[in-house]
Order: structure tokens, then sequence, then C-alpha cells
């Protein structure tokens, strides 16, 4: 079965996307790299809204192949960034992937029991060995899950998520990252390679969201 | 040092014999365009220290993904990927002022679904002047251009000194600058490599599709070429682009310590752009070993057995590891079995057709299964067989062979004297042996590695190939063979397509790596897919039993298993 394109929000096809790509307005202006007037140059934000996502019952594979059934961990009670990412991939997953490793004191210093998840979109590629050797470049701790499995299970959890690409073509893939609080909590989908800052306030918005009257540990 | 390393420093070397480096500009230091390059590819400082890089308001990227070619490629013509336009800083455009180009972002205008903001960096660039060695170190520093306009945040900022700044610019200086051999100002020359023992129907079948491709190709751009102005889609735009193709068979002869001088002695006399398909027996690393030296991007080899050292990131592309993924698949199902075999006998027939996939065979298992006992035994006789069955005990579950070489009635007198409760595996070579030889009760206990899409599973693309071949009179003699030559041909002729006037293998490959996944696969092969620095296209194996009633006689038992 050939999977068709995808568009972010509607329908199946690459003139939807433009069309929905032109109604997105780009949030930052340094995303065009404008003169600016303040000093910190704000990252590549598109867009950022709530969406309600359910995860598949789908079981994946992370780096030291254990299993992980999604839709069982996602039902944890604990903050959870899911990400999508392919190890070969050179533009955005490694700035991604560091942002998320010194992002991770902080978060913690909010609250410390979040998990992040970074799943493959290249499991013909990504073996666990090679989540292995990729996970190894980078300052992170056991929060951090990278997970593959078969192609079919992917493609279900890009669905749920909405994260589809266009063409199935994995070059095409888009920056996101989705964040919620826990299992009750509505997902916030960011939409663009987000700052080490910006991961900070998301992260903080979603958990004072859930929970207005507690405070920082 | 991995092959293109060494080959970008040889290609360096050539380059800087020539005359044709944009001349640095009288106030720039010398710098030391090797240390320049260990920069921009390793992202390791002249010092031995790793560049310190920060994108995105402070967040340190790892040593070894801040090299420049992380994201701007070998080749330096840059990228498109996760939505982003990674620009190009070879020479001609570094070092000159920003120039519009059409025609060298058509395929990211018109042919690539990108989000907005990336649509508009292409139609709104920033103009500015070239840069210089001077403004380059700003740009590095701290993101101003040589306009003095901010770069994107996702270009990191470096900490690095003067001699690096100048090693660097002494590097880029010389970034694919010259045209690669093989394309003169009228045709693009390719070769194929086949040995002398190729088998005659496949060596035809092979050679006939890839010269109906190739007139194929040429009536085409000659259609193009010969309606300036007035062409469909705009192609007489890229008339400067179009090339004839001009087809040369590479054919080996003789023992395998010569090859590498025969096809030295290929290339001197005609040197070629790239190698496509091809038919060489036994392992491919010899001719591997020639395209990486070379730097001659070598496609899709018809082959089993490539070289799958060192083979990331070099210059030959092959369809799968071949037998080696047969071994290492096999061993992952028997692992992740539900009936988990205790005691396994592998039986190794000769030449690297049965010591490759059995070496990889036993270290998936012995990683995966350390609790199975593995005795491994030597075959290639019949007078082998009788006395291996005399070794072999009773409480053997598991028999795996590797036949090599081995003929097949060897190899079914060996099925006979197997104990008659273990289970068989085969590789997928010798499925019509297991299909027409077995007893009904050995067939029941076989199982075969099966690296290919499943009978029956039809891929869409796979029909219009083949009315394609019709139309061309081609006869399907060799459908798999042949189905094959043409993704090869129609992957590179995609990225080819996609140079225009940029004839630089380096970034053919880039452009390949980035196409592969653009619905081309023929259906041989559940998934083709490659990304930046991968090299193996297919990555997995189903496991069959045989079933006469199934089509094409095997039926799964396993899911798509990537060991």
């Amino acid at each position: 079965m050939r999977i068709r394109s995808n568009s972010l929000h509607v329908g199946a096809n690459r003139q939807a996307l433009y069309l929905v790509s032109a109604l997105l307005l780009p949030l930052s202006g340094e995303a065009f790299a404008e003169p600016h007037h303040h000093h910190i140059h704000g990252a590549n934000i598109r867009e950022a809204a709530y969406s309600s996502y359910r995860a598949p019952a789908v079981t994946l594979t992370d780096m030291n192949g254990e299993l992980v059934q999604l839709d069982r961990f996602l039902s944890e009670n604990r903050p959870t960034l899911v990400e999508f990412f392919f190890t070969s991939c050179t533009t955005i997953c490694p700035v991604m992937a560091s942002t998320l490793s010194s992002a991770r004191r902080e978060m913690a210093s909010l609250r410390d029991d979040f998990r992040i998840l970074s799943i493959s979109i290249d499991p013909e590629h990504d073996t666990p060995a090679r989540l292995r050797d990729y996970a190894q470049n980078f300052d992170q701790d056991s929060r951090w899950r990278l997970l593959t499995g078969g192609r079919r299970d992917i493609d279900r959890v890009l669905d749920a998520f909405d994260a589809r690409y266009a063409g199935a073509d994995k070059m095409n893939h888009q920056p996101y990252v989705f964040l919620r609080a826990g299992p009750d909590r509505p997902w916030l989908r960011i939409e663009g390679v987000i700052s080490g800052q910006q991961l900070v306030a998301a992260y903080a918005k979603v958990l004072d969201e859930a929970d207005p009257q507690s405070k920082p540990k | 040092m991995n092959p293109r390393s060494f080959s970008l420093a040889t290609f360096f070397l050539a380059t800087v014999l020539s005359a044709s480096i944009s001349p640095p500009a009288a106030s720039e230091s010398a710098g030391d365009a090797s240390l320049g390059m260990r920069l921009y590819r390793d992202g390791i400082r002249a010092d031995g220290s790793p560049a310190r890089a920060t994108v995105q308001d402070g967040v340190a990227l790892p040593g070894a993904k801040s090299g420049c070619v992380n994201c701007h490629r070998p080749s330096g013509f840059g990228s498109s990927e996760g939505g982003f336009y990674v620009p190009p800083i070879t020479a001609p455009i570094l070092f000159e002022p920003r120039r519009l180009d059409r025609n060298r972002l058509f395929p990211n205008m018109f042919e690539q679904a990108q989000p907005k903001g990336y649509q508009a960096r292409l139609r709104q660039p920033h103009m500015r002047p070239g840069y210089t060695e001077d403004s380059l170190s700003r740009a590095l520093a701290s993101g101003i251009d040589a306009a003095g306009q901010p770069l994107d945040p996702i270009m990191p900022r470096y900490v690095l000194s003067d001699a690096d700044v100048a090693n660097l610019t002494a590097f880029l200086r010389g970034l694919s600058v010259t045209p690669d051999p093989g394309v003169t100002a009228k045709d693009l020359h390719l070769a194929t490599i086949i040995s002398a023992d190729a088998p005659a129907s496949e060596r035809a079948a092979a050679l006939a599709t890839m010269e109906a491709y190739g007139d194929w190709a040429n009536k085409r751009t000659s259609g193009y070429a010969g309606r300036e102005r007035y062409s469909p889609y705009h192609h007489s735009d890229f008339a400067d682009a179009y090339r004839l193709w001009r087809l040369h068979v590479w054919e080996l002869r003789g023992p395998r310590e010569t090859w590498r001088s025969q096809l030295d002695r290929f290339y001197s006399e005609q040197p070629v752009f790239a190698v496509i398909g091809g038919l060489v027996s036994g392992p491919f690393d010899d001719v591997a070993d020639f395209c990486d030296a070379s730097r001659l991007p070598c496609l899709f080899p018809n082959t089993d057995l490539p070289r799958t050292r060192n083979a990331d990131q070099g210059y030959t592309f092959y369809f799968s590891r071949g037998l080696e993924l047969e071994g290492e698949g096999l061993a992952a199902f028997l692992a992740d079995a539900e009936a988990k075999p205790n005691a396994i006998l592998e039986i190794v027939g000769s030449g690297p057709s049965a010591t490759r996939p059995a070496a990889a065979f036993e270290h998936v298992l012995r990683t995966r299964r350390p609790q199975a006992r593995l005795s491994v035994q030597p075959l290639s006789s019949v007078a082998d067989v009788r006395s291996l069955s005399a070794k072999i005990g009773g409480e053997i579950d598991t028999v795996m062979i590797w036949p090599g070489e081995t003929d097949d009635e060897t190899i079914v007198a060996l099925l006979a004297a197997l104990p008659k409760t273990a289970r068989i595996l085969l590789p997928s070579s010798r499925t019509a042996l297991a299909r027409d030889r077995l007893t009904e009760e050995q067939a029941a206990r076989v199982l075969l590695a099966h690296p290919h899409e499943l009978p029956g599973v039809e891929h869409p693309l796979s029909y219009r190939v083949r009315a394609w071949m019709r139309t061309r009179k081609l006869d399907i003699l060799e459908p798999r063979l042949q189905l094959q030559t043409y993704y090869a041909l129609s992957l590179f002729d995609a990225g080819f397509g996609h140079l225009n006037t940029d004839f630089f293998r380096d970034y053919v490959i880039e452009l390949i790596e980035h196409e592969s996944e653009k619905d081309m696969n023929p259906g041989l092969f559940p998934t083709l897919t490659l990304g930046p620095g991968q090299r193996f296209a297919s990555g997995g194996i189903y496991v069959v039993r045989l079933d006469p009633m199934a089509k094409d006689g095997v039926s799964a038992v396993s899911g798509w298993i990537v060991p």
C-alpha cells in the first residue's frame, strides 16, 4: 500500500500542504534572519498548538533492545516529550538532540520524572545498535529513550501524532516536539526547531496548566 | 581514514595543482587546506581539539556533529532536510557575490514540499558580496554574513582561532571547483562492470536494459533541447545541462588479483562519471576499493557479496548487505523465535558465499542467543557428508547450511543425512533446490532467508517499468536483474538530472541519497531507502517456508526482520 503524502492538518496532498503552510504565520522574525533589536537569536518556531493524540498499541524497541509498548508507556503519570528523528539525519536532528540534552537539568528542576521519546522514522537503517551509537554523541541520561520498530508500527505512530511527511520520504520530515504534563492532558504540538529556553518555557507552561497550584521542586 | 576523506585529500591535491581554484585575496593568510578539511569534515581544530559550536541561543553541539559537512555535505552543495534549506558553500559560490540561479534552485522551488519559511528563503535570499577570510571569520564567530545580516539560528557559531579560519578558507577555496571527469561538453560517460564469467543470459539482459534506457534518455533530452523556449515544463531552460549518455562495458577477465589494474586501465582510457549496475562474480570488494580510490560512484551492482567494511560514506551503493544480511537475519530469527534453538549445527561450504554469511550468522547468534550450543562444520564433498552424519548427535534441533560453491547434489545428499527432527535453514539462493529436490518430509522442516518482497505483493511501479520494457521491445528474461538494473539507472538519472551543470560526483551521491525514497522502488524489496552516508538501501529479510499452494512456492513465517 502506497503511503500518500501528508499534510499538516487536513487532506492528503501537496497542494493542501502548501495551502496550510501559507496559512501559518511564521512566529519568529528570526526565522528569516531579518535584523532584530534584541540579541537573543530566536529559534525557528513555526507553530504551537494543543491537540489530542492517542498513541497506538504498538511495541517498539529501545536502544538496549528492550521492548516498549507505546500506549502503555504513555499512560504513565508523568510528563512526556515525543519527537521523531533518524540517526543519519544531518540538519535538524543533532540540533534537537543537543537542545533536549541542554534543557534537561532545568526541566528536571521543575519536575524531574519526565521522559523523552525520540522515535526513529528510518527503522530500516536504525537498529538498536545504531541508536546506541547515535545516543553516545549526546550528554543524556536514562530519561531519554530512543526507539525503533517495524515500519508499519512507526507509521501508525506518525499517523497518531499527525506527523506524516510528504511522499513518505523521510527527507521531508518536519521538526516537531510533542509535550504534555500527563496522560490526562492534551499534547502541546510545537512545529519548528525549538531552542533550549523555549523548551524549558514550554515545559513550565504545560506543567503549570496541568497543576497551577504546584510549585517547582 | 575512511575512503571519502582519503579521496577528498587526493581531490584537494589535484585541485591544488590545477589553475582553477578561485585565487585567494592578497590579504589572506596561507592556510593549510588539509587541516581545513579536517575541520570541515570532523570538526577538529588545528590544535587537535574539537571545535566548539553553539546553535539556537547557546545549545552546544557535540564535536562529532559540529563539522560543516553535516549540513553543507561533502560536496559543499548544501542540503534540504527537515524543512531547512542549507545553502551551498562551494568555492565558486561562497567567494563570489550571490547570484540568483533559478536553474540550480529549480528542484527546491518546484519539486519539493517545503514549508513557507523555506520557500521565502529561496525566493528572497540575502544578497551579499563574496566572502573573504575576514568576513568568513565574522560569520563563523557571530553569525553575521558578508552583507552584515544575521545567519539563520540553526547555523552554528564557532569558537575558532585565526589559524583555523585560514585553514578552512584554504580548504573552501578548493571545494567543488573543477567538475569531475566523465562529463564532456556533449556526453556523459558511464560504465558497467561485468566479469567474464557472468552467466550469458544475465549479462545479455543487463546490457540490453542499460542500452534501452540510455537510448531512451538520449531521445528524451534531444527532444527537450530541440524545443528552445517552448518546451514543456521549461525543459529547454536546462539545455546547458543535458548530456548524451555513453555507456561503456568494462569486462573483467582472468584472476581477481588483476582486476584492479584492469579497472585502472579502463578508467584511464575513458574516464567515466559513474558506474551503474554490473555483474561481478564473487566478492565485490576489489571493485568497491577501486570505486573508492577513484572517487567513482558505483551504483547498485547486482551482487550478494558487497564490501560491508567501511561501506558507509563510501562510493558504492548496494541493494543490501546480501549474504551477510541473510546470515544476520536468520540468526535474529532464531534468537527471537518462540521455539528457541538449543543445539545448532552450522555447515559451511566453500568460498566467501559460505564463509561470509556463516561469520555473520555466528556473530549475531552468539550475541543474541548465547545459551545455544553452536557447532560449526566445514563441508565440501559427499565424503564430508558421510563423516558429518557420523558426528552429528541426536540432540541437534537446528541445522544452518551455507552451501557456498557446493553443488546441489552434495546438498541434497547432506539433507538426506541430517537428523529428521532438526529444522533446516538455507540461504535464498537455494530456494529452487529446496522447492524441487526435497522429499515432503524434508520440505516441511526447511526455512529459507528471503531478502526480497514477498511473492504476490505488487508495487505499482513494477507494472509501469515492465510496460516501459515491453514498449522498447526489451525481452524480460531475467526479471529481477532487469528491474534492479532499471532502478539503478532511474535513480542515477534522477540524481544526475538535479545536478544541473554542477557535475560533481560527491554531489550526485548526495542527490541519490536524497532521492532514494521517491517512489522509484519497482517492488523487488519492500523498501529501498537511503540517507546521508547510507549505502545499503534494503536492510532486512523475511523468513519463509515451502508452501506448494502459495505463489512461487513459499510463504512467510516472519515479519520483515531488520537484524
